[in-house]
C-alpha cells in the first residue's frame, strides 16, 4: 500500500515535470534541453530505493508514447516499441545510479558533506545518466524508431545533456525537500514556495520572451513571402506583356511568316526561361489557309494534329496546338476580351499554364462576344512551366518556406494543384494569385530550417539557465541553512530547557529555608534570596551592590572587628575551592547570630574567580541546644562517675571494717575457743559466716563497679570456642562434673575483652550448672548463630527456668529469686553479664526452653563494641 | 635462722587493728625483727629519708605498704620511693585489701617487689608472714644496708 502511495506521487511528479519539459523543448526537432523526469526518477530512486522503478518506467512510457504516435506521426506497433526501449533506458539510469551511489541511509541525502553532493553529481548525474543516454539512443536508432534525420550520436548527446543538467540542477532540492531531516518543515515549504515562484516568474518571462519572438518571426516570414508573391506576380505579368507584345506584332502585319514570328518569339521570349512554347492561333475564313508554327515545342506537351474550331459562321481558328481545355479557354478569351490563363495542366512534374491573349481587328475592342467573334483576327497562347516561373520568383523558397499551389473555385472551394508543403508546420502563410481569370491560393509554410534560424536562443538559454541556477541555488540555500536550522532548533530546545532550569531555580532559591548568597569578586551582593534578608534583616535589595561583609561580617567568631581580607569567607588565594565552618554574623538591627556556613567559588573557564555562592543557617539555637545537652550529659556522667566511684569506694572501705571483724572473730574463734561455752562458739560462727557472705557481696560489688573502669581492653580478637574451653577449666568441680553434658557448637571470633567476655561465660555456664532441681544432671548447649552484622550466642539449660515474671528482675543488681542457703550467690552474677553484654554492644535476654530450662541469649557485633559504644 | 641480725621492718599502715595483727603474726613468727609503723603516707617518707625524728634510724631492710593511706597515698609513696635512688632497692611488698587488676597491674608497674592481699580469716597473717619469713628473711639475700643509718 505504501508501494502504491509512493509509485502514484512519483508517477504524477514524473507526468508532471515530463510535460513541462516537452514545453521546453525547443522546436524543430523539439531538442529538450533539460529532461526534468531524469531528475525526478533519480531522486525518487534515491529515497524510496528500487520500489519507484516502476513509477519511473510507467512515467517515461506514458510520455513518449503519444510523442512518437502524434509528433512523430510513427504509427502505433512502433510508437509503443520505442516507448518500451525508452522507459527501460530510465529503468536502468536509475538502477545505475542508484548502485553506484548507494546511499547508507536517509541522512546521507542529506547532502551535508561535499562529497555526497560530488558523488551525486558524478555517479547520479553524468555518469547514470550516461549509461541511460546510451541506452535509449541506441534503441530509437539502431532500432529505427527515431526520425531518419536523427544519428546515435546526435541523439546520444540531446539526451545526455538534458538529462544531466537536470539531474545535476533539480535532483539536490528535490532530495533536501522531500529526504533531509534537518531541514525544518517551515523551511522546506518557505524555499519550495520561493522555488515555484522563481520557476513562475522564469516561465513568465521566458512565455513574453517566445511570444515576442515568434511575433517577430511571423513579421519577417510574412514580409519575405510578400516579397517572393510580388515577384512571382511580376514574373507572370512579364509573361502577360510579352504575350500583350505579340497582340501587336499580328495588328501591325497582316501575314507574317513563320521566320519572322520566330525571330520576334525569340526577341520577346528569349530570357523568359520558364516559357515553354509560343503560339499564334489565326482565324481564317473558311476558304483561307494559312497558320504558323509553334516555337520551341516541348516534348511532354502533347498537341493534336491540326485543328480548326470555329469561333464565329465562316470563320474558324486553326491550331495545331491543343490541350483539353484550350475551347474553355478560347470561350473565357472572348467573354473577357483580355488575357485568360487556363488551370495549371500536366502532372507534378510537368506541370504548366497557358496564357492566351485575343487579337481583334478594329482600334478598339469590341464590345459583345458575338461581335468579337466576328473580329477576331487571332489567338497568342503561351505555355509557361511553373516550376520555372515558381523557381525563377522564390528566391527564398527551401530556405525559408514550401509552398503549396490550390486552385480556388468559384465556390469557394480549394483544389491542390502543384507543389508540397507539410501540413503541421507552426508558421504558414497564404496569398492569393489572380491572373487572366483563374485565382490560386498560394500556401507557404515555413521550413524548419526557418524556423531553426529564426529561434531565439537567448530566451531558451536564459530559462534552462536560469531554471537550473534557481534550483540549485535554492537547494545550496537548503543546504546552508539545514545546518542553521539545526542549530536554531538546539538553541530552541536549550533555551526552553534553560528557562525551566532556572524556573526551577529560582523557586528553589525563593524557597530554600537557607541563606543564599551569591557575591562578585569584589564581594558585592549578586544575589540574595529571600531566605538570607530574612536572616540578615535586610531587604534583598539593600545587601545587592554592597559590600556584604562590611555589613553582616564585621567581626569574628569571638567578637573582634576583622577586615574582609581577613575573613574565612573570601575564599580567594585559598587552595580549595569548597569553604565550610561556623561564622558569626550580624544582622542589621546590630544582633549578631552563629551561622553555618558553606561557600564555593565560581571560576569562569579560565578558572578566574566570579565571586562565590554561601549557603548558611542560623544555628544559634541549635548550638544553644547543644551546649544544654553537652552540659547535661556532662552533669549525667559526672554524677554517674560519682556514684560508681562513690559505690567503688564504698564497697572498698566497706570491705575493711568487714575484714578486721573476720580477722578478730577468726582469732576469738580459734585463741579462745576453749574458753567459750557452745553458744559463744555458735555466735562466733554465725557472725563469721556472715562475713564471709558480706564479703562475697562487697566482691560482686566491686567487680560490678569496676567493667567500667577497663574500657581500654575492649578491642581484642576473642575465640569464643578457646574462651568457653578455658572457662569450662576454670569453673569448679560441678561443671567439671557435668562437662560431658556440655554441647558447644561452632563458635566464632569476636572483638572484645576477653577478661570480661571470660566473666560472662562462667557466669552464664555457672549459672547453668548451678541451677539445677536435687539430683537432676545439667545439659547445657553454648551455640552461636550469625544474624547479619552480629552474632547471636546463647546458652542454653535444662535447669529449675525462671518465671515470666522474673525475667528483669534477675538482671538487677543483689536480685535473688532463692535464698543463699538453696543455691548460693551474691544475686549480682546476671547483672554483672548484662552489663558486660551492653558494654559490648549487646543484648542479653533470657527465655523458657522446652520443657524445661532456661535459654540466655546475648548478641555481639561484629564490628566490636568500641563503635558500639559510641 | 640464717638472718644473724634482726630484720628492721617498716610498716606503713594507718589501721591500727590491721598493725595489731601484722605485729601479733610478726611476733608469733620466728624470724628476728624490729617492726616500725609508720601511720601515714608523709610519715613513711619522712622516715624513709632521715627527716625529722627519725634522723637517725636505720634504713629498713623491707617495707609493708598499705595503699590506702592518710595523706600521702601509698601508691604514691611507692612511686617516690621506687623512683628515688637512694630508696629504690629496699623491697616494697604492698599489702591492702584491694583485690582490683587495675592496683594489682599499677604497683608491680611502679615496681613493688610483691603485691600482698590483706586476708579474711584470722590465720591469714600468719600465713603470710611465714611466708614473708620464709623468703625475704630466709631464702633471698636482701641489699646490704648493714645498720647504717641516714
Amino acid at each position: 500500500m505504501r508501494d502504491l502511495r509512493a509509485n502514484a506521487i512519483i508517477l504524477i511528479a514524473y507526468l508532471i515535470v515530463g510535460v513541462g519539459s516537452f514545453l521546453l523543448a525547443i522546436p524543430p526537432g523539439f531538442l529538450a534541453p533539460v529532461w526534468l523526469p531524469g531528475a525526478v526518477g533519480l531522486a525518487s530512486v534515491l529515497i524510496v530505493g528500487h520500489r519507484a522503478l516502476p513509477a519511473i518506467a510507467l512515467g517515461m512510457f506514458a510520455l513518449t508514447l503519444p510523442y512518437g504516435l502524434y509528433v512523430l506521426d510513427a504509427g502505433l506497433d512502433r510508437s509503443l516499441a520505442g516507448s518500451f526501449g525508452l522507459a527501460a533506458a530510465a529503468v536502468a539510469q536509475a538502477v545505475i545510479a542508484k548502485r553506484l551511489i548507494h546511499p547508507g541511509d536517509r541522512s546521507d541525502l542529506s547532502l551535508e558533506s561535499g562529497a555526497q553532493l560530488i558523488r551525486l553529481i558524478a555517479f547520479g548525474a553524468i555518469f547514470a545518466s550516461m549509461c541511460g543516454a546510451a541506452l535509449a539512443s541506441a534503441w530509437l536508432t539502431i532500432g529505427g524508431f527515431a526520425p531518419p534525420q536523427l544519428d546515435f550520436f546526435t541523439a546520444f548527446l540531446r539526451n545526455w545533456t538534458g538529462n544531466a543538467v537536470a539531474c545535476a540542477s533539480l535532483t539536490p532540492i528535490i532530495l533536501l525537500l522531500f529526504a533531509s531531516k534537518r531541514v525544518s518543515r517551515t523551511r522546506k515549504r518557505n524555499v519550495a514556495l520561493a522555488f515555484l515562484l522563481l520557476c513562475a516568474i522564469g516561465i513568465g518571462l521566458f512565455s513574453l520572451a517566445r511570444i515576442n519572438a515568434i511575433e517577430r518571426r511571423d513579421e519577417l516570414f510574412n514580409a519575405q513571402v510578400t516579397e517572393d508573391h510580388i515577384a512571382l506576380q511580376e514574373r507572370l505579368n512579364g509573361a502577360r506583356r510579352r504575350l500583350e507584345s505579340l497582340e501587336g506584332f499580328f495588328a501591325a502585319s497582316e501575314n507574317v511568316t513563320r521566320d519572322e514570328f520566330e525571330i520576334f518569339i525569340d526577341i520577346a521570349f528569349g530570357q523568359f526561361d520558364s516559357v515553354n512554347s509560343v503560339h499564334w492561333l489565326v482565324v481564317e475564313d473558311a476558304d483561307s489557309r494559312s497558320s504558323h508554327a509553334i516555337l520551341a515545342p516541348v516534348d511532354h506537351l502533347r498537341f493534336d494534329t491540326r485543328r480548326r474550331i470555329p469561333v464565329a459562321p465562316g470563320r474558324r481558328l486553326v491550331t495545331d496546338f491543343y490541350f483539353e481545355g484550350l475551347t474553355d479557354l478560347i470561350d473565357d478569351l472572348l467573354a473577357s476580351g483580355t488575357l485568360s490563363a487556363s488551370s495549371l495542366r500536366g502532372d507534378d512534374h510537368t506541370a504548366w499554364l497557358a496564357l492566351a491573349i485575343p487579337a481583334f481587328s478594329g482600334r478598339s475592342l469590341p464590345d459583345d462576344v458575338a461581335q468579337r467573334r466576328e473580329n477576331l483576327q487571332g489567338i497568342a497562347i503561351g505555355t509557361f512551366r511553373i516550376d520555372a516561373i515558381l523557381t525563377g520568383s522564390f528566391q527564398r523558397e527551401r530556405q525559408v518556406y514550401n509552398y503549396r499551389v490550390n486552385g480556388l473555385a468559384a465556390d469557394g472551394s480549394t483544389a491542390w494543384q502543384y507543389g508540397s508543403a507539410p501540413a503541421d508546420s507552426p508558421l504558414a502563410t497564404s496569398r492569393e494569385l489572380r491572373l487572366g481569370g483563374q485565382i490560386w491560393r498560394i500556401d507557404y509554410v515555413a521550413t524548419d530550417r526557418f524556423l531553426a534560424a529564426q529561434q531565439d536562443w537567448v530566451s531558451w538559454a536564459v530559462i534552462v539557465v536560469g531554471l537550473c541556477f534557481v534550483s540549485v541555488l535554492n537547494a545550496l540555500a537548503l543546504l546552508s541553512t539545514a545546518r542553521t536550522d539545526l542549530v536554531q532548533r538546539l538553541v530552541d530546545e536549550k533555551t526552553v530547557e534553560t528557562l525551566a532550569l532556572s524556573r526551577n531555580l529560582s523557586l528553589i532559591l525563593e524557597h530554600a529555608a537557607d541563606a543564599i548568597m551569591g557575591l562578585d569578586a569584589d564581594g558585592r551582593g549578586v544575589l540574595v534570596n529571600p531566605a538570607a534578608a530574612k536572616l540578615l534583616g535586610y531587604e534583598p535589595e539593600e545587601l545587592t551592590g554592597r559590600n556584604v561583609h562590611d555589613l553582616i561580617h564585621p567581626v569574628d567568631m569571638d567578637g573582634k572587628p576583622h577586615a574582609r581580607a581577613d575573613c574565612p569567607l573570601v575564599l580567594r588565594g585559598r587552595e580549595s575551592d569548597q569553604h565550610s565552618g561556623v561564622e558569626r554574623f550580624r544582622r542589621k538591627d546590630g544582633s549578631d547570630f552563629f551561622a553555618e556556613y558553606s561557600s564555593e567559588v565560581i571560576r569562569d573557564t579560565d578558572g578566574r574567580s566570579l565571586g562565590d555562592v554561601t549557603i548558611m543557617r542560623d544555628i544559634t539555637e541549635r548550638l544553644e541546644a547543644e551546649a544544654d545537652r553537652d552540659r547535661f550529659i556532662e552533669r549525667l556522667t559526672r554524677a554517674n562517675e560519682e556514684l560508681e566511684r562513690f559505690a567503688f569506694v564504698a564497697s572498698h572501705d566497706l570491705q575493711e571494717p568487714l575484714r578486721l571483724i573476720s580477722n578478730f572473730t577468726g582469732l576469738l574463734a580459734s585463741r579462745y575457743n576453749d574458753n567459750l561455752d557452745e553458744a559463744g562458739r555458735t555466735y562466733i560462727r554465725h557472725t563469721l559466716d556472715a562475713t564471709v557472705r558480706m564479703q562475697a557481696l562487697i566482691t560482686d560489688l566491686l567487680a560490678y563497679g569496676r567493667l567500667n573502669s577497663d574500657v581500654d581492653m575492649m578491642n581484642r580478637d576473642v575465640d569464643l570456642a578457646q574462651l568457653v574451653t578455658s572457662t569450662l577449666d576454670t569453673l569448679g568441680p560441678s561443671v567439671q562434673a557435668a562437662r560431658d553434658n556440655i554441647k558447644i557448637g561452632p563458635l566464632p571470633v569476636v572483638r572484645g575483652n576477653p577478661a570480661r567476655l571470660g566473666q560472662l561465660l562462667q557466669n552464664l555456664i555457672g549459672n547453668a550448672v548451678k541451677f539445677q532441681p536435687v539430683g537432676q544432671d545439667a545439659h547445657i548447649t553454648i551455640d552461636a548463630e550469625d544474624i547479619g552484622d552480629a552474632w547471636r550466642l546463647s546458652i542454653t539449660d535444662n535447669g529449675i527456668g525462671i518465671k515470666p515474671e522474673y525475667r528483669e528482675q534477675v538482671f538487677m543488681p543483689f536480685k535473688r529469686l532463692h535464698s543463699p542457703d538453696t543455691y548460693p550467690g551474691s544475686g549480682m552474677g546476671l547483672a554483672i553479664c548484662r552489663k558486660i553484654v551492653e558494654s559490648h554492644g549487646g543484648v542479653l535476654t533470657v527465655s523458657d526452653n522446652e520443657p524445661c530450662g532456661s535459654v540466655f541469649r546475648f548478641t555481639l557485633p561484629k564490628t566490636g563494641p568500641d563503635k558500639q559504644d559510641q | 635462722m640464717k638472718m644473724p641480725r634482726s630484720a628492721k621492718i617498716l610498716l606503713v599502715e594507718d589501721n591500727s587493728g590491721d598493725e595489731f595483727l601484722v605485729r601479733d603474726a610478726f611476733e608469733r613468727g620466728r624470724a628476728r625483727h624490729e617492726l616500725e609503723v609508720v601511720r601515714d603516707g608523709e610519715a613513711a617518707l619522712q622516715r624513709l629519708r632521715g627527716l625529722g625524728e627519725h634522723a637517725e634510724k636505720p634504713v629498713p631492710d623491707l617495707i609493708l605498704l598499705d595503699l590506702n593511706l592518710p595523706k600521702i597515698d601509698g601508691r604514691d609513696v611507692l612511686k617516690t620511693v621506687k623512683t628515688d635512688n637512694s630508696l629504690a632497692n629496699i623491697p616494697v611488698l604492698v599489702l591492702t585489701t584491694s583485690s582490683s587488676p587495675l592496683d594489682i597491674e599499677n604497683c608491680y608497674a611502679l615496681h613493688a617487689n610483691a603485691y600482698l592481699t590483706k586476708p579474711f580469716d584470722a590465720l591469714g597473717y600468719e600465713e603470710i608472714v611465714d611466708a614473708v619469713e620464709s623468703f625475704w628473711f630466709a631464702t633471698a639475700v636482701l641489699p646490704p644496708h648493714g645498720n647504717g643509718t641516714h
